[in-house]
């Protein structure tokens, strides 16, 4: 059966024992199910959408054992030549392990009034191209003639379950829009709709449970009729969907109906574990394993670990589920004796092993992020990945962990599953659990640049970045799979500094389970410092940063926003950067320092510090997850301005003439009275008081009769607010014969 | 930006005594910080935001060719000038926010950087403390070369916090100092700082401190005229530190040099003739003195200039030039009532003359000192009309010790001997001779007379009219 959720991923689903359809006989072409459609033609359109669904209907009608046969008609007005692109080719996919799907008719009105239907040599069932995964998931695709701007196409299909998900259960769920593909794979679109319609038919003896839709303005009207509950759901002018970055994970943001005949999760669980349970078997080889494990560890996490490790040695990841209907796992010692399997496999060997090792663990069945968060109101077999549930025992805090990523960091935990509905498997399970979100500071680039060598014209800077979280996630897997990575990396840290040259790139820890994936390399900045005596000058913004690891300039303008602005998880950048001085002869300026901004939507701290010969600037950037109404997204949109706009750090050295003035009277070979006397002119000149004070106080106890060194005093003793002093020593300078 | 530093130069020339307060108290910043937020209301209130035509050209252009940066300086130079003429604050934050964005554009651009400098730097000296930190931010951001054409920040707040002290009347020296010397460090190259510097110093009379750091901020300016000029009235000051410059005639040899210094830099102006031909008369230079004072009346040939040429020339003896540049200066403006009038007649021995514009004078004035008191009885007495129920009319002021003494003693409330104790120096001591033997010769002791008129001579105060005086009395009777 096609699923009907509003994302139109792929739905898989378990399956015990096939249990037939009595209507798997019965595959055959529906009845049509809409009016004519010159009649529907006529339904008054907005001029200005790109395309209208004119009608959207669907009659599902379910048997005693829960075996359904769903008729879905759509008819669509199209008013654009993008949408004539898009609405040439239809498809719609299936599961063909448990149902399966015939076209009932396909034409097109066009606008002289004709009308023209689909060819049979333009009808096919294909499998979509995915090179790793070997499944039941096909595609029903049918290309539609003469779409044209101004025309009206419809349709209509029919699902038949052939086989169930779980015995004696069903459930659905259903969109009021119509989701079509965009050509050439550039998304996909849902167009307004001026009429949708959901009828379910089902036995007075089935319980019957769905969500409420009413905040959709959707209307809903329950009759019976000769033993059959009758469900109508209508709803009319729909606006289109767009789809944004950043859009919230559930999947509120359009219509929908989710409908079942399971009231809780308990059923489902136990389902599941049924199901699983018979493959959690132990053999002499994982015996063995098992052995070796026990024999190199002590504690309950090193024994964790060990399997986690074992998984990453013995069991590669393939995904093979054709015939098998999707969520039957294989023997755990198959699994171990083949040497590969996909994520319930994983699993299934991962909590034998576990078992035997004494550690309490679960299969648990997840929703990962690339479903967004389905309603979980509802129970139904909703989820696309399984994963090891480890709940807090002796010796362990509670863990989730995710096996089948290649070489990812124990236990495996990424941002796919973070915060992400599941159901641990086993009996006494009766509701679903969220898995904890990671704080911003967990999903961090942690950055180090230190300009440590100057040489000639040149300077060079050592950086080491080192990452966690979804960071941690992302560039390792860049590293792993990215062909000639190493010019990918280099061209990726480049754009921190376009005007340098990586001239070395080491990344670590790639394959490590145990420590994170880290860079470390040198820039190369070319003819960027005159040489000696000549300025140099630094900078650094933390957009530097942002520009790499973050997204904040793609954001839609706050007049462009249709949806929720979500943005999770958080995340966070923290740099250190050290500037260092060419020579001791060289003094600091601060030109611009970077600003701080701390406000409900993230914070920036930003500090700079001189430490004689170099200054380190140290930076902290964590945005906050926000989940943000249309109206809050203007402020939120004006706040990442603000940090875009946020101020450079420049930092120059420059040569201190007085310092090697300084250095350069010390070495002159003159009488010491007079290199003091220099000295404390120099000091004088370059604002340092109190250390002319001290010297020329010095002086005239080493001279008494120099009038220069009374005179120097009388100065210096002036700009130490030394007044009636000052005026004292001048009165002996000019008494020694000094003429001031 | 120039018309900024320029009324920053203006706000600190010729001004006296500035004191610093450092550390302000937080109530007093918190007070400053407010009466600018009240100043800044009242303007607002004021000063409506429509915008000139001035303005509204120089936007049109801006948005025709907006990636233009010259638009865009444009833009902002066009409200920065409406706002000088107006004051309005709406041209002041659109200039800014003018420049800001063109920084944008054209990251380091040094002549935007100025410009935003310029108005953080107005507003510092007009009292927006929290702008200190925005000039400091921009001026950071030139290099040195760029720094130099510029004043420092610490330059406007040392101006702000002058002002704000002498309105209570309540300077903190040690501050405004302190807030100098961290200008000069910002920008050597600005002879302001240093001056100003050396007045703090020269008003709690510390001299030489002063000239010292005169010529340490010569030593960055070598061809700074100002510099030049104020070591030359520094060491003039000096030398009348203890009421007398001819006991100090060395400081005004030195205050010369530096005039002469500062003449080949700035030949037209007026003043260093000026003062450079009074320091030759008092160094008994009469003929480099005349040169001068013919250099300054080519320059400059004002009323006053004509007055002071005709009191040298008296003095010089040359009574008919001395007379010619009267009359010229009669013809420039001088009013009848001025000093010059009565004293050239004096020393020409036009007693007539002297005793008819001496009225006018003590007419003109709401109160007399000692020496007008005393010349009253000696113009009385030589011009025969008796002008003392016309100076009985006015109170006399004295300023010293001395004057309250010797006008006792005028009045023969004092014996010589006793007035002869409390003198300290050259001047006193002439004034003491001349008055002395103007007594005597008209009590008919003429030997008396004329010794203590040779003896008055002999005190070499050259530009004094007692000497003068001395002379024509000591001619007449010998």
């Amino acid at each position: 059966m096609k699923t009907h959720l509003i994302s139109g991923f792929i739905l898989m689903l378990l399956s015990t024992f096939p249990v037939a359809s009595a209507f798997a006989n019965e595959i055959k072409k529906s009845d049509r199910l809409a009016p004519a459609l010159t009649k529907i033609a006529k339904t008054k359109i907005d001029e200005k959408s790109e395309a209208e669904v004119l009608l959207r209907k669907t009659r599902v009608v379910l048997d005693e054992k829960g075996f359904s046969r769903a008729v879905s008609y759509v008819a669509v007005h199209i008013n654009s030549d993008e949408a004539a692109r898009d609405y040439s080719q239809i498809s719609v996919s299936f599961n063909s392990f448990y149902e399966d799907i015939a076209l009932d008719f396909a034409n097109v009105r066009t606008t002289d009034g004709k009308i023209h239907s689909v060819q049979p040599d333009a009808t096919q069932i294909q499998s979509p191209s995915d090179e790793n995964f070997y499944h039941d998931q096909k595609e029903l695709l049918f290309s539609l003639p003469n779409v044209r701007k101004g025309s009206v196409i419809e349709f209509q299909y029919t699902y038949t379950d052939i086989k169930k998900i779980m015995p004696d259960a069903w459930f659905d769920s259903f969109g009021f829009h119509w989701w079509e593909d965009r050509a050439a794979g550039q998304g996909s679109r849902a167009d307004k709709v001026a009429l949708s319609e959901l009828e379910i038919i089902l036995p007075e003896s089935l319980p019957f449970y769905f969500n409420d839709a009413s905040r959709y303005g959707v209307k809903l009207k329950k009759s019976s009729k000769k033993n059959q509950q009758i469900y109508f759901w209508q709803v009319k002018n729909l606006a289109e969907v767009k789809l944004q970055e950043y859009m919230q994970r559930d999947h509120s943001y359009a219509a929908y109906v989710r409908a079942g005949t399971v009231k809780d999760w308990q059923p489902v669980a136990v389902w599941a574990d049924n199901l699983i349970s018979p493959h959690l078997k132990i053999d002499d080889k994982m015996n063995q394993l098992k052995d070796e494990i026990n024999k190199t560890t002590k504690t309950p996490e090193q024994k964790v670990k060990a399997v986690y490790s074992a998984m990453q040695d013995k069991i590669r990841y393939v995904f093979a589920h054709v015939g098998r209907g999707g969520y039957e796992p294989h023997d755990a010692a198959e699994v171990l004796k083949n040497g590969y399997g996909d994520c319930k496999d994983q699993t299934v060997f991962a909590v034998t092993l576990l078992r035997a090792l004494g550690i309490e663990a679960n299969p648990a069945l997840i929703a990962t992020r690339s479903r967004g968060v389905p309603d979980m109101t509802i129970p139904a077999v909703t989820f696309d990945h399984m994963i090891v549930h480890i709940p807090a025992q002796n010796g362990l805090a509670e863990l989730w962990m995710d096996t089948t990523g290649d070489a990812n960091l124990y236990p495996g935990f990424s941002v796919a599953i973070e915060d992400q509905p599941a159901l641990v498997v086993n009996q006494e399970t009766n509701g679903i659990q969220f898995l904890p979100a990671l704080p911003a500071k967990e999903h961090n680039v942690n950055f180090r640049l230190v300009f440590d060598k100057i040489s000639g014209k040149n300077a060079q800077a050592s950086f080491d970045i080192q990452f966690s979280g979804m960071y941690e996630q992302r560039l390792r897997s860049m590293w792993q799979y990215t062909p000639d990575r190493e010019k990918y990396f280099r061209d990726f840290l480049k754009n921190l500094y376009s005007s340098a040259d990586i001239i070395e790139l080491q990344a670590l820890n790639a394959d490590s389970l145990w420590e994170g994936f880290h860079i470390k390399g040198k820039f190369l900045f070319s003819n960027v410092w005159g040489g000696e005596k000549e300025p140099i000058e630094y900078g650094f913004n933390i957009t530097q940063l942002t520009s790499l690891f973050a997204d904040l300039r793609s954001l839609d303008k706050p007049e462009n926003r249709k949806q929720r602005f979500v943005l999770s998880p958080g995340y966070s950048i923290h740099s250190t950067i050290i500037f260092k001085s060419p020579s001791p002869h060289y003094q600091l300026q601060v030109k611009t320092q970077g600003q701080n901004n701390e406000n409900s939507f993230y914070t920036l701290q930003q500090s700079g510090k001189d430490l004689k010969g170099q200054y380190q600037i140290e930076q902290q950037l964590e945005l906050k997850p926000v989940d943000l109404s249309i109206q809050d997204y203007p402020a939120y949109y004006q706040q990442i301005q603000q940090l875009l706009d946020t101020q450079n750090w420049s930092v120059s050295y420059t040569y201190n003439t007085g310092q090697a003035a300084m250095a350069a009277v010390k070495q002159s070979g003159k009488s010491e009275t007079d290199q003091l006397i220099a000295i404390i002119r120099l000091h004088i000149k370059n604002g340092q008081y109190a250390d002319a004070l001290k010297v020329a106080e010095d002086v005239v106890v080493k001279s008494p009769s120099s009038g220069e060194a009374y005179y120097l005093l009388g100065l210096a003793q002036g700009y130490n607010n030394l007044l009636d002093e000052s005026d004292k020593s001048f009165h002996k300078a000019e008494f020694l014969g000094y003429d001031i | 930006m120039r018309y900024v530093v320029l009324f920053c130069a203006l706000l600190i020339s010729g001004c006296e005594t500035m004191s610093e307060s450092s550390n302000l108290t937080e109530a007093a910043i918190k007070q400053i910080k407010l009466d600018y937020q009240r100043k800044k209301q009242r303007t607002e209130l004021k000063k409506a935001t429509a915008k000139t035509e001035a303005i509204l050209l120089a936007e049109k252009e801006r948005d025709a060719a907006s990636g233009n940066p010259e638009t865009w300086y444009n833009l902002g130079m066009v409200y920065w000038e409406d706002f000088q003429k107006t004051d309005r604050q709406f041209s002041h934050d659109q200039a800014l926010t003018t420049f800001e964005s063109l920084l944008k554009m054209v990251p380091g651009n040094v002549s935007t950087i100025k410009a935003i400098y310029n108005i953080h730097y107005r507003d510092l000296v007009t009292g927006d403390l929290d702008a200190f930190d925005h000039t400091q931010n921009y001026f950071n951001q030139l290099n040195k070369e760029n720094q130099n054409t510029l004043n420092p920040p610490s330059l406007a707040k040392f101006i702000f916090l002058y002002y704000e002290q002498r309105k209570k009347d309540n300077f903190d020296y040690e501050l405004l100092q302190n807030t100098l010397l961290k200008a000069i460090q910002e920008q050597p190259y600005s002879d302001a700082s240093f001056i100003q510097l050396a007045k703090l110093y020269t008003n709690q009379s510390y001299y030489p401190l002063a000239i010292a750091t005169l010529k340490y901020g010569a030593e960055y300016n070598p061809e700074s005229v100002d510099l030049l000029k104020n070591i030359a009235s520094t060491y003039e000051s000096r030398a009348s530190a203890d009421g007398c410059h001819y006991a100090n005639l060395d400081w005004i040899n030195r205050a010369s040099r530096y005039y002469l210094q500062a003449i080949p830099l700035q030949p037209q102006e007026a003043d260093l003739h000026l003062k450079l031909a009074r320091s030759f008369m008092d160094r008994d230079m009469p003929k480099l003195a005349a040169y001068e004072i013919q250099l300054l009346l080519e320059i400059q040939p004002s009323a006053n200039n004509y007055a002071f040429a005709a009191h040298n020339f008296a003095l010089m003896g040359k009574r008919e030039m001395a007379s010619q540049y009267l009359d010229n200066a009669k013809t420039a403006g001088l009013l009848a009532s001025d000093s010059a009038y009565h004293e050239v007649y004096m020393i020409s021995g036009n007693w007539l003359k002297a005793a008819l514009s001496f009225t006018d004078y003590v007419q003109s004035q709401k109160h007399l000192n000692v020496y007008d008191a005393i010349k009253a009885d000696i113009l009385s007495q030589e011009s025969k009309i008796n002008l003392t129920p016309l100076v009985a009319k006015k109170q006399v002021e004295y300023l010293n010790d001395w004057q309250t003494l010797i006008h006792a003693w005028w009045q023969g409330k004092m014996t010589d001997d006793k007035l002869q104790l409390v003198v300290t120096n050259k001047c006193e001591q002439a004034e003491l001779f001349f008055y002395s033997g103007y007594k005597a010769m008209l009590a008919g002791d003429l030997t008396k007379a004329k010794s203590a008129f040779n003896k008055t001579i002999d005190q070499n105060t050259f530009r004094f009219v007692e000497r003068s005086l001395a002379k024509r009395f000591l001619a007449e009777i010998q």
